[in-house]
């Protein structure tokens, strides 16, 4: 097989099939539009160098999320060198209070802000769990990507499942 | 209620997002990859070049030393100034390669960031601890030559100094690599 040709196939596919999920993935680890931009871009470089060694022992799927989030990771981790802001667990947001309640920003164009105040400031390994269940990603594809054992990803889901129901669902049932 | 939201609508809500970035083709990332190799060509040949350039500088007092005391101090200075430069040609190049991205799992990544930031932190004495013995060996041919004079006592002080302020920013490394051990032991609990 050529392996140029491959790569090129590769980065062809990923790029139509995950080009929106990386974008939304992006806007998961960085709030500023001109890093967000540079973000993406490394996003993409490192999935095009990564895929000369792609060897389809995972689903290209695994892979994409694997490298998309390793990078955006490391470009989170630069940043927060830079910046000093303080990441809390998912257990800490479980139990602080939301910013806004209150607040009478009920448009879905504030929810989604909320929501991505809410991912950002989460650590890298409850930041990569919530953002792959927002995709849409079930348990055992979460536990693949993030090599963490399917046990420990449902009690993410499940801690998830109650942030989101407190912060956004105030009064009402809990998430499905 | 201005709160509520479902998160079942949560997920529609974070998948309907527009996209921002418009597709990169595969012909821009040839460009932009050739481009990152290109940037990471020229860092290391800046970063040979500062080296073999201060080694330089240092080889080239050695050589025009009056004492021997002078030269030895000098070329341990080169050598020591050699040694930090491949140290942080070490530290740069030790990124992983960019199909270990996709084979690590997000933890395994995570942790062995952790661990490198540790690692570094917890070693960041031994970096400087390479051009000690050359300054000490300079100064005390110095000394011996009777170059520095009035300026001794100053010297002195400058000395004391230095090595307070390398005290404080070790311990602080020391802290921080400290609670970098705590969050991997969280982690790998």
């Amino acid at each position: 097989m050529d392996v140029g040709q491959s790569q090129a196939d590769l980065y062809g596919e990923t790029s139509a099939t995950f080009h929106a999920a990386l974008d939304r993935l992006a806007r998961a680890y960085e709030a500023d539009p001109e890093h967000r931009r540079d973000l993406l871009q490394e996003i993409h470089l490192a999935l095009w160098r990564s895929f000369e060694g792609f060897d389809a022992r995972c689903s290209l799927r695994t892979w994409v999320y694997r490298v998309a989030h390793n990078a955006a990771a490391s470009h989170a981790g630069r940043q927060r060198k830079h910046f000093l802001s303080p990441l809390v667990s998912l257990e800490e947001a479980e139990t602080a209070p939301d910013p806004s309640d209150g607040e009478a920003d009920a448009d879905r164009r504030g929810a989604l802000e909320r929501l991505l105040e809410l991912i950002r400031q989460l650590k890298p390994l409850d930041r990569q769990v919530i953002v792959s269940y927002l995709e849409g990603l079930d348990a055992a594809a979460i536990a693949e990507i993030t090599a963490l054992s399917p046990s420990n990803v449902a009690t993410k889901i499940h801690r998830i499942k109650n942030v989101l129901a407190r912060r956004f669902h105030e009064g009402g049932s809990h998430a499905e | 209620m201005p709160n509520e939201l479902p998160p079942k609508d949560l997920k529609t809500l974070w998948q309907n997002q527009n996209p921002e970035a418009t597709q990169v083709s595969i012909d821009e990332i040839r460009t932009k990859a050739r481009d990152f190799e290109r940037k990471i060509r020229r860092r290391n040949l800046r970063e040979y070049a500062a080296a073999a350039f201060i080694a330089a500088g240092f080889a080239f007092f050695a050589w025009h030393s009056p004492s021997t005391v002078l030269r030895l101090g000098n070329v341990l200075v080169a050598a020591g100034a050699l040694y930090l430069g491949y140290q942080f040609h070490r530290k740069g190049s030790s990124q992983k390669a960019p199909k270990e991205l996709g084979a690590t799992g997000c933890l395994d990544f995570h942790l062995e960031q952790l661990e490198h930031e540790r690692n570094f932190l917890d070693n960041s004495w031994k970096w400087g601890i390479w051009l000690i013995p050359g300054f000490i060996v300079l100064m005390g041919g110095a000394i011996k030559a009777g170059y520095l004079g009035k300026a001794l006592p100053f010297l002195v002080i400058t000395c004391v100094w230095i090595a307070m302020f390398l005290w404080i920013l070790l311990r602080k490394n020391k802290r921080k690599a400290r609670a970098l051990q705590r969050e991997i032991d969280e982690l790998r609990a």
